[in-house]
């Protein structure tokens, strides 16, 4: 297992940037970074995706109620209840993951989505450390996690 | 004198995007189309096919049950006429390849714009 090269992990940056940009608002990457610690500090909800197959780990988005209620009005979606929050980010997370297959191919394999409400215990990392992308959008804050290494 | 209106299947695990789907189906741009289902995996879209024999679908591609690459599969062959619509997040060629291979006609990836829909059914429609 080796670590993700620089240009691998900007595959991750630049599917941040796809995802958001067509939505409107400001995006704004504020760091990406490698993590000093196991666990980079985490917003109430979050939306995860397995790897397997080229990677192994998981890369998951961490936002705030607030982001997500945003995210839902600009689908044009009223019910902003829980279930449709952890829709939201679940679905948010699959299209992130799935965006980086048009760097990384089939090899790249994604589960469908796990979602983590406020409260669940956070996920267990696979590596000691993580790259971490912190974004603001449209003032709300939220972190990628790409907990990833190559086969 | 109206048209008979277009039958229309949603196939995605998000509800929000089923949803979104199904707003964007009253485009003016569009035609007449009528939603006979919202189905949240492929299994379902089997049922919900079999049911009210849609004439249009667009479909997810990573969804729980069975996936939308069989299900497209399973769709062709029990309708050779239907138009399907992938919509995925899954944006490398060989998987876009694979969907079409099965059948599908058109394929739009994640995250897509209100426009960039509208345009892929109207595409879609053309045949």
């Amino acid at each position: 297992m080796r670590e993700l090269t620089e240009s691998e992990f900007k595959v991750f940056v630049d599917a941040v940037r796809n995802y958001f940009e067509p939505c409107g608002g400001n995006l704004v990457v504020r760091a990406a970074y490698l993590s000093a610690t196991s666990t980079p500090e985490l917003y109430p909800y979050i939306g995860l995706i397995n790897i397997s197959g080229a990677f192994t780990g998981q890369v998951y988005l961490s936002a705030p109620e607030g982001l997500l209620r945003h995210l839902l009005r600009c689908y044009h979606e009223p019910n902003t209840s829980e279930d449709n929050l952890l829709d939201a980010i679940g679905e948010l997370a699959n299209t992130l993951a799935g965006s980086a297959r048009r760097h990384f191919g089939a090899e790249l394999e994604i589960s469908v989505p796990s979602v983590f409400k406020p409260g669940d215990p956070a996920p267990r990392h696979t590596r000691e450390r993580a790259y971490t992308i912190a974004i603001s959008w449209c003032g709300f804050d939220g972190i990628v996690v790409v907990d990833l290494a190559a086969n | 004198m109206s048209t008979k209106p277009i039958k229309l299947l949603i196939v995605d695990d998000s509800k929000v995007i089923r949803n979104r789907i199904a707003r964007l189906t009253m485009d003016p741009r569009l035609p007449n189309l009528q939603i006979v289902g919202l189905a949240a995996n492929g299994l379902e879209a089997l049922e919900l096919a079999r049911q009210h024999k849609p004439e249009l679908v667009t479909i997810d591609l990573t969804m729980p049950e069975m996936d939308g690459i069989e299900c497209v599969g399973e769709l062709v062959s029990a309708f050779p006429d239907i138009n399907i619509l992938v919509v995925s997040a899954l944006s490398d060629k060989s998987t876009a390849l694979t969907a079409m291979k099965r059948g599908a006609r058109g394929f739009l990836h994640k995250p897509f714009s209100d426009d960039a829909l509208v345009e892929a059914l109207l595409e879609l429609m053309k045949d």
